[in-house]
Formats: structure tokens, sequence, C-alpha cells
């Protein structure tokens, strides 16, 4: 059994680090409001992310969470000028869509359809419990115009896609309903 | 005169129960003889799973690492994706589980197909993002390998295996110590990071339940994960109903080396992890495949199962060392 002692406390110690874990998700339930990623076209209609890109809406949460706690440390470590929640958020949702952009060219090959080449926004889904019962609020957290406005659109593109953050609208609607089969599009 | 008795008796029987927790402690907890046949099926079984671990392309196809986890942080990984890898890697890894299966040269074929697992799901955690869905099965393997090897520089210096066991008792005993212990530090993570409070809190994870379905239909948009989540609404409404059910899954966590007294502590242990993962799917729609194959193999051992359920038919008893023995009592 000494052996098993020792291998369950240095995986507790040394975390995560393939193929050693310590297996913490869902270790901290708490009633602060928990975060959850995805991502919508140009007109703020959901895409299936998986088949454009492989990568699952959990994934894409986590690394956003990645990229969003390595400004947050730069900040604190004075690497960087402070800014708001919402531009730290900002930037680490667009280095997503990228990634994301990047991963469905990879993917895309010779399936029509698959590359996301036009516009695309990361919503964040707030879910709390602030009286009795659970609420949801869907808040567009960063917009990539796509390389398809970088020609005839330009800058103009990439303004209207940044324009979008922040406000409230078509492309940043606050919904506080959750999805429904309505919004499958055909 | 009667506080004093009663006093006595108290203690008697704190003895008693520490006496017989004692006992039952020390009974078990060590490999038992495994039969050649049960040994060969579970590495038939093993391999299986293996192969359709390693043989799927998906994992290899990473352009970049961002985010190095592992052996990433000590090499590039992203060679991994190059054209010929993946044809290479389904030929030499045929090859080795043919030998597994065959239990030729462990102590080479299981370090080699330690690697062949670990890198590519190495390369996939390095996204950025960390996926706990293969590790188990790099553990087992990696489990087995340092067993193999250790038996093996015994066997040079001329001692056999421990206890007069054979090498499949001790591959065996260390494969299911592996499934059971990451169950264990699921556990303890909870209890640490929640500072002891999990239990207490778990009707928060009705929060978890609402992101798990959410992140289903945002995958696909299959319309069968879209709208509400009436389990989630439940669980914060009858709290009390809620810590029962995710405090049996917590200790069930918690005690699952128990899976080491014996095999049918192992199978019991082994079909209420089955009954978790069953419910977490039902609840969340997250499926541990490998986890549960490997709670197969390993704990439940259907074979044992199957002879042990016979004998037992045939003999009115159930067969010698299998008895669930009580903790008390």
């Amino acid at each position: 059994m000494a052996p098993v002692a020792v291998f369950i406390v240095w995986s507790l110690v040394v975390g995560e680090c393939y193929p050693l874990s310590n297996y913490s998700m869902y270790s901290r339930p708490t009633p602060r409001p928990l975060r959850v990623y995805y991502v919508v076209d140009g007109e703020g209609e959901p895409l299936p992310i998986q088949w454009h890109t492989g990568q699952s809406p959990a994934a894409i949460t986590k690394t956003f969470r990645h990229y969003e706690s390595g400004i947050e440390r730069d900040i604190a470590r004075g690497r960087r000028e402070e800014i708001g929640v919402e531009m730290i958020k900002a930037e680490a949702g667009e280095r997503v869509l990228g990634w994301l952009r990047e991963l469905s060219v990879a993917r895309g090959g010779s399936r029509p359809g698959r590359t996301l080449d036009g516009a695309i926004q990361l919503v964040e889904i707030t879910i709390s419990a602030p009286g009795k019962g659970l609420r949801e609020e869907h808040l567009t957290v960063a917009a990539d115009a796509g390389p398809a406005s970088e020609g005839a659109e330009g800058a103009e593109g990439a303004e209207g896609a940044e324009g979008n953050r922040g406000r409230t609208g078509p492309a940043n609607e606050i919904r506080t309903t959750p999805p429904t089969p309505a919004d499958t599009p055909p | 005169m009667s506080s004093e008795l009663t006093r006595q008796d108290s203690g008697q029987a704190d003895r008693s129960v520490r006496a017989r927790l004692s006992r039952w402690f020390s009974v078990g907890f060590r490999p038992e003889a495994t039969p050649g046949w049960e040994w060969a099926l579970m590495r038939i079984a093993f391999a299986v799973l293996v192969w359709q671990e390693i043989s799927s392309a998906r994992h290899f196809g990473y352009p970049d690492q961002p985010v190095p986890h592992g052996l990433a942080v000590l090499f590039d990984l992203t060679w991994l994706g190059r054209e010929w890898v993946m044809p290479a890697v389904r030929v030499l890894g045929a090859a080795a589980l043919l030998l597994y299966v065959a239990g030729r040269c462990l102590p080479l074929v299981l370090p080699f197909l330690t690697l062949l697992h670990c890198l590519p799901h190495t390369l996939q955690n390095s996204q950025g993002s960390i996926s706990h869905s293969h590790q188990l099965v790099t553990l087992v393997l990696l489990a087995q390998a340092v067993t193999a090897v250790w038996l093996w520089v015994r066997a040079r210096r001329g001692a056999g295996p421990p206890d007069g066991l054979s090498q499949g008792a001790w591959l065996v005993f260390y494969s299911k110590a592996t499934v059971a212990s990451i169950y264990v530090l699921a556990g303890l993570s909870k209890a640490f990071n929640s500072k002891l409070l999990w239990v207490w809190n778990s009707p928060y994870l009705s929060f978890d339940l609402v992101k798990a379905q959410r992140q289903e239909y945002f995958k696909r948009l299959d319309p069968e994960y879209a709208g509400d989540v009436p389990l989630a609404a439940l669980a914060l409404e009858h709290a009390m109903v809620a810590r029962l059910v995710f405090g049996g899954a917590f200790v069930l966590e918690l005690l699952a080396l128990l899976a080491l007294k014996s095999r049918a502590w192992a199978c019991v242990i082994g079909l209420g992890l089955l009954a978790m993962h069953g419910g977490i799917h039902l609840v969340m729609h997250l499926r541990f495949v490998n986890h549960e194959w490997l709670i197969l193999i390993f704990l439940v051992n259907v074979p044992w199962m199957i002879t042990a359920a016979g004998a037992r038919l045939r003999s009115g008893r159930m067969i010698p060392g299998s008895e669930i023995k009580p903790l008390i009592g």
C-alpha cells in the first residue's frame, strides 16, 4: 500500500501534470456565479463549434480562463498596465476566437462551411442564484470580424466588431432565458 | 457504582470495535492469487481499450502546444502531427499490444505502450484546456510498466515476485490500486478545496448542472439539450436531499481503496462507481467511457463475478476468500 499512498500524495502536490492530476473538477461548489462561454456568428446565432473546430464549449471555457488569468497575473505583477475587467475579458476572448479560427482552418479541409471565415463572437453565460431559483445572463465579451472583412471592408469591419463589445444590440444581446430549440439554425 | 459499570462497558465496547476494525484492516489489501485465465482476459480487454485510444487520429493533429503540460514542458510534441507518425503508431502499437496480450516482454512492451499513449494526450492537454478522459488509461499503463520493470529487476537478482505470487497478480493489484486511487484523489481534492464544506455546499453544484447542459447544447446545437434544467432547480430547492445524494458519492470516492481488500470488495466498489458515473451522465451529460471500462475490467472483473456466482450456485456458498465481511459485527 505504500506506493499507493506515495502516488496519492504526489498527485495532490503536483496537481495537473499529464498523466498526473488531482482531479479537482467540481471540488469548489460555491454560491458565486459560474461562467461558461460559447461562440455565435456575426448575427448572434450560436455556432456548432465542435463541428467547426473540434473543440467543445468546455475546452473553450477553460482556454478563456487560462488567457484571462494570464492577463490578470501580468497586471498583478506589474508587467503591464492595469485595465478594466471588461477589457481583460475582451482581450482573452479575442485570443480564444483567433485560436478557434485557426483550428477551423486546419480542420476545414474540403468540408464546405466548416472554416470560420465570417464574423464570430464569444458569449459569456453567467449562472447564479441571486434569490430563489436560478438565473442566466448571456453577454458578448469579444468579437472578431474575420478575414472576410479585412479586404473590402478593411478597418470598417474590424471597427464594427470592436464596437459590438460592451453594448447591447443584436450582436450583444443580454438574454436571461435558456436557449430553446428555436435557437438552432437550420 | 452503576455509572462506573457503564464506563467499563463502553470502554470494552470501544476496545472491541477497535480490535475488530484492526483485525478487518489487517487482512487483505495485498495482491491475491490470480489464475492465468483471469489475467489473460483482463489483458485482452485492456488491450482493446488501449488500441482504441492510440489508433484514434484526433489527438495527433495539433499544430501548436500553446500551454505545455507534462512532458510537453520539456519537449516539443507537435511533431506528432506529421504525416508518417499516425501510421507508425498504428503498426508499432498493434505489435506491442499483441505482445502484451501474449504476456511476452512486458518490461519492454509496457513502458513503450505507456509512452505511446502518454505523448498524444499530453499534446492534447497542452492546448490550453485539460481533459481528464484519458489520464487513467496512461496511469494504468504506467503502473503496470513500473510493476513489470520492478519484478524484472527482482528476477535479475534471483528473486521471484514477492509473496510467491505470479507477475499477473502484482500487475492486477497495482492496476486496481491506480483505478481506485484516482477516486480517492478526487474525494480528497473536494475535501481540501472546499475546506471540508463540500457536502454542505453541494446544492450549488446545480450551477454546474446548468453549465454542463449549456456546454452540451452549444457543442452541436442539439435541441435535446436546449431548454431548462429542472434537476438543477430541484437541487437548489431541496438542499438536504441534494446533500444526501452528492454526499453519498463523495463518501464512495473516499472509500474507493477498499476495493483492494478482496475481489468481492473490488466488485462492490466498482459497481458503486459505475452507478455514480451513470448518475453523472444522467444529470451532467458527461461520460467517462475509459474510466467505466477500466472499472469494469479491473474492479468489477466480470469473468470472476460469473465464476464466483457459478461456484456459489454449485456449492451453496461463495468461493473461498471472496466473502464480503461487514466492517463491524
